[in-house]
């Protein structure tokens, strides 16, 4: 039984209020003429919501200690390394250089990495300043883009949608500049003057009695939601969103059979973004965000995290594969996040404890494609805590069961796909909102995600290779990380 | 212009300055306006309800009927302290029908873990039966309020793995309500007795990885959510040695069976903990089980437990934005009487009333989170429910809502403030209840059924229509706009008609529909 089953049928919404019309009225700023036209390129934000074990998505084997180690931190969990002769071919990481291996059931990843234009970065150690070990209070940190306690009510995607062209208001007034693919509206998108939540495009609809007049109920509906509250907010959004999208979801494509995984409810998601992306201006999308749950990992972790990790390489292939079919790769760049990595030792109960530093993926065109981290330090569980030289921190000042630490800075990276998305947008009133007078704003640092030979480690260049300019500078994996030390 | 029609227009012009207290000069959908977590969603242009309308979208799962009937007779202050007492009312219906749908639900824990045990997807899906049928059916409405509160209090994700599933139920009995036999183990009981009986749930040690804590393997998991989120609060003063030190005294507990049992030899007695400088001393053999009930004691005594406690009371009765100086206050009722949740509540309840802000400023100030919205509808409504429908109908809303019972995946709850639920999406599913259930649901009587005729009293002018269902539906006044607006659909436009009757039937049925479903769907019955 579904609720389509429980209805007699359902009628289109519009009635004489063209969608123009419409999107004018909703916002006082469309009148005048100046302004920016709609941002052709799209920001896909990925939450992985739990805290992802970055050390067994994107493995360090190749680190001084670690990597000898890392059957003794986690003799449970370790994933074999890429040449493990002992191990079965399909359980063994899979190589991307340098001394890091992805998990693998990262394949699609992988051949995004090798196969295709090298269009994914994989960021490590890298996670706000101030960690939290709460779940609560890092999500509130980085969906809200901040780092530390306190700061702005709003999410940094939020304030993106309303200043990403600097000073220059938008002229995009579709209902759809922010959509949260999965029904709620996360923290990050909080302050975002035009968003919508769904589940589906099908879904995203009124239903009502036949017995009714449609277009008299919503009217009554929109006469009674008139008032400059949250109730009225939410629901003018739903109106205004239905109606537009009863005008463009007939213009809306499918994409091909067999593109996207089935079973693979992320993936599904994911086919939801790309047929808004598709539509282009007529539904106006400039961000989108979507969520996995599920990476809390505190025990029995070895076969959760091979199930998440492959929705998530799979759903991310099937992806770009549609992008880059439909010519859009390089109007979309997709950034995948959590709230902190975890611990780098094993726990009791074979999973992992909440941790600091973790990883994060960009994934587009125009991605140089590679490794990218700030210093990378040897994670040495025998070194003091606070150690120069460590790798680890122990927030409680403990030794043995370190975390990996955060040498770059999250935020570093969001910068980044944000001046590649919309290189007017203003970092200073994204990233610097309601900071406490006195407090040191928050600077950028370059990393280097769109810039080439920037890479710690990149990928080996194919002859056919359309993005050019790259250079092989990977590097031995033992050199490397015997240097303890960064580029940056 | 009808009688009614012009007592509302007084008491909606009354009711501004009052509701304007709560109010956020700027209040706006949060997630566009980015007013933030704290802000209500109210609304400075509603008449206010009666007070024992506010009472009772306060204490219970939406009015029906006959409580408002009730506490119309005796007074709020005389309904609420029955409420309080919730053991003098009987619940028989409610009992009746769990005991003939789910049996074996019932049974005490060594033959509920036998029928149980081979039947775990059963057992969640009862868990999540026995409180949908209990929010819906019991006339205990304020305890099984705050047996919902408890419940994101002490989240426990039922589906969490296999033991979660068999396990869910056992917490819900005998922690919450009340079959541990200890009298002050239940919803409406003592913090600190609660607490004592919560932390050692069969289902809860599943379910925060503590039966697995070990002292030569730590999971710090139950350790960090027990400070962090059912005790001091994020906040609290606690550091990441304060988490370790609670694993080890939380070292060496497991569950055999349904019975929770402590291992001596899985417990970490190597030198005594150091919780926020307060020592507790380690002990071998039995003894070390001791060592857990000496911290939830010093941690119930912690002012950062008392403080979060009520900050938690006040934001889910009275508003998202806590007034500070009543946090205080039922801290100190907290203080006072050792943790006792009726005293908390009665400073709750009996707040606002001296000209600062409190429960009884706060009308409108809360918006009804699912859950409640999808009972508030069945039960003002006197839909009919039948058992075997009823979970399936019910999910049909709360899954798409993302609100099941026992269905939050992550250990702090279901979040309470209304910029988490209030989206468009989420208003798309309440319009969708609201107008299923207004042309009467599944008709056919197979699993959920209201009668919207009988509802509106087979009203047969639009001017009769509007006033039966306000006064069946709503309890409370309707502003002019609203109710001009309300004329308007009944008479496709022709307010001279308000009186006249209906032309036929169909038109009839129609706009009683229509009406029904306007008015769950408006502001009256969204918030709360």
């Amino acid at each position: 039984m579904s609720k389509q089953d429980t209805q007699e049928h359902r009628r289109e919404l519009l009635t004489g209020l063209g969608l123009a019309s419409l999107a004018l009225l909703a916002s006082p700023g469309a009148r005048s003429t100046g302004g920016a036209a709609r941002n052709e390129h799209v920001i896909v934000k990925v939450f992985l919501r739990g805290g992802c074990d970055g050390l067994n998505m994107v493995i360090p084997h190749g680190d001084a200690v670690y990597g000898e180690q890392y059957r003794n931190l986690r003799p449970r969990l370790a994933i074999p390394a890429p040449d493990d002769q002992s191990a079965a071919p399909e359980e063994r990481s899979l190589e991307l250089g340098g001394g890091f291996a992805l998990h693998p059931s990262l394949q699609g990843l992988h051949e995004i990495f090798t196969n295709d234009d090298g269009d994914i970065a994989f960021v490590h150690a890298v996670g706000p300043m101030s960690p939290s070990r709460s779940h609560f209070s890092a999500q509130a940190m980085v969906e809200r883009g901040w780092d530390g306690g306190d700061g702005p009510r709003t999410g940094w995607l939020g304030r993106y949608i309303e200043h990403m062209h600097g000073g220059t208001a938008s002229l995009n007034t579709s209902a759809f500049r922010a959509v949260a693919i999965g029904g709620r509206m996360p923290v990050s998108l909080f302050g975002a003057g035009r968003a919508n939540s769904m589940m589906t495009i099908d879904e995203f609809a009124i239903w009502l009695p036949s017995a009714l007049d449609e277009s008299q109920v919503i009217g009554k509906l929109e006469q009674h939601y008139a008032t400059p509250g949250a109730l009225d907010a939410a629901t003018n959004d739903l109106i205004g969103g239905v109606r537009l999208m009863d005008e463009v979801r007939p213009t809306v494509a499918e994409p091909a059979s067999g593109l996207y995984p089935e079973g693979n409810s992320f993936a599904g998601k994911l086919k939801e973004a790309a047929k808004i992306i598709k539509t282009g201006a007529r539904l106006g999308t400039e961000v989108i965000t979507l969520d996995i749950p599920g990476w809390d990992t505190h025990a029995r972790q070895a076969g959760t995290l091979t199930t998440l990790l492959r929705e998530l390489g799979d759903g991310l292939k099937a992806f770009y594969d549609d992008l880059k079919q439909a010519g859009l790769k390089h109007k979309v760049s997709t950034v995948v996040m959590s709230e902190f990595g975890r611990r780098v030792a094993e726990n009791g109960s074979q999973g992992t404890d909440h941790g600091s530093g973790g990883c994060m993926l960009v994934l587009g065109g125009g991605v140089q494609g590679g490794v990218y981290y700030d210093r990378w330090l040897p994670l040495d569980p025998d070194a003091q805590a606070g150690q120069e030289d460590s790798g680890l921190i122990d927030i409680g000042g403990r030794r043995h069961r370190g975390d990996l630490m955060a040498t770059l800075d999250y935020r570093d990276v969001l910068s980044e796909v944000i001046q590649h998305a919309a290189p007017n947008a203003d970092l200073d009133a994204i990233f610097n909102a309601q900071r406490s007078p006195g407090s040191s704003p928050y600077q950028p640092t370059a990393v280097g995600l769109y810039q080439p030979g920037a890479a710690k480690v990149s990928p080996t260049p194919r002859a056919d290779k359309n993005e050019g300019e790259l250079v092989d500078d990977s590097q031995p994996s033992e050199a490397l990380f015997r240097s303890g030390g960064g580029l940056l | 212009m009808s009688l009614s029609r012009r007592a509302l227009l007084r008491v909606g012009g009354s009711g501004l300055s009052a509701t304007a207290l709560m109010t956020p000069q700027l209040a706006g959908a949060h997630y566009r306006l980015g007013l933030g977590l704290f802000d209500a969603p109210n609304h400075a242009n509603l008449a206010r309800p009666s007070e024992v309308v506010h009472l009772l979208n306060r204490i219970s799962f939406g009015i029906t009927l006959e409580d408002y009937q009730e506490a119309q007779r005796i007074g709020w202050s005389r309904y609420l302290d029955i409420q309080l007492d919730y053991l003098r009312i009987s619940d028989l219906e409610a009992d009746q029908e769990i005991s003939t749908y789910f049996p074996n639900s019932q049974l005490p824990k060594d033959l509920y873990f036998l029928h149980y045990n081979s039947r775990r997807s059963a057992a969640a899906h009862h868990a999540r039966s026995v409180s949908l049928f209990r929010a819906l059916l019991s006339k205990r409405q304020l305890f099984e309020v705050m047996v919902e509160f408890w419940n994101d209090h002490f989240n426990m994700y039922v589906s969490k793995d296999r033991n979660t599933r068999l396990h869910r139920l056992l917490d819900d009995r005998f922690v919450l309500r009340g079959e541990s036999g200890q009298p002050e183990v239940h919803a409406l009981g003592n913090f600190r007795a609660l607490m004592q009986a919560a932390w050692k749930g069969s289902c809860m040690l599943h379910y925060l990885d503590g039966h697995a804590n070990t002292k030569d393997r730590p999971n710090e998991n139950y350790a960090r959510e027990l400070l962090e989120l059912h005790t001091l609060g994020v906040d609290g003063g606690y550091d990441e040695h304060d988490v370790k030190e609670v694993a080890r005294i939380l070292s060496g507990w497991s569950v055999d069976q349904t019975e929770v049992v402590f291992d001596p030899d899985a417990h970490d007695t190597a030198g005594d903990k150091l919780i926020m400088g307060h020592v507790i001393a380690s002990r071998s053999g039995a003894a070390g089980a001791d060592e857990v009930t000496e911290l939830i004691d010093f941690l119930v005594d912690h002012p950062m437990t008392r403080n979060f406690i009520a900050t938690k009371l006040v934001k889910r009765f009275v508003a998202d934005q806590p007034p500070a100086h009543l946090v205080d206050a039922v801290a100190e009722t907290f203080q006072r009487t050792d943790g006792d949740i009726r005293e908390m509540l009665r400073t709750i309840f009996h707040s606002g009333r001296d000209g600062r802000e409190g429960f009884w400023t706060s009308q409108d100030a809360k918006i009804k989170r699912p859950f409640h919205y999808l009972l508030s509808c069945l039960r003002t409504l006197a839909a009919g429910v039948k058992h075997d429908g009823y979970n399936r109908y019910a999910s049909l809303y709360l899954a798409d809502a993302g609100h099941q019972p026992h269905g939050w995946d992550t250990p702090d709850g279901y979040p309470e403030e209304a910029d988490f639920w209030l989206h468009p999406n989420d208003m798309r599913e309440r319009l969708w209840l609201a107008f299923y259930l207004a042309k009467g649901a599944d008709n056919s009587e197979r699993g959920l059924y209201v009668d919207y005729l009988a509802l509106s009293k087979s009203a047969n002018t639009p001017e009769e229509l509007i006033e039966n269902l306000r006064a069946r539906i709503l309890f409370r006044d309707l502003d002019p706009a609203d109710y001009d607006a309300l004329i308007d659909f009944a008479t496709d436009g022709e307010p001279a008609a308000a009186q006249r009757a209906f032309g036929n039937t169909w038109m009839r049925k129609s706009k009683t529909i229509g009406v029904l479903g306007l008015m769950l769907s408006s502001r009256y019955f969204q918030l709360r």
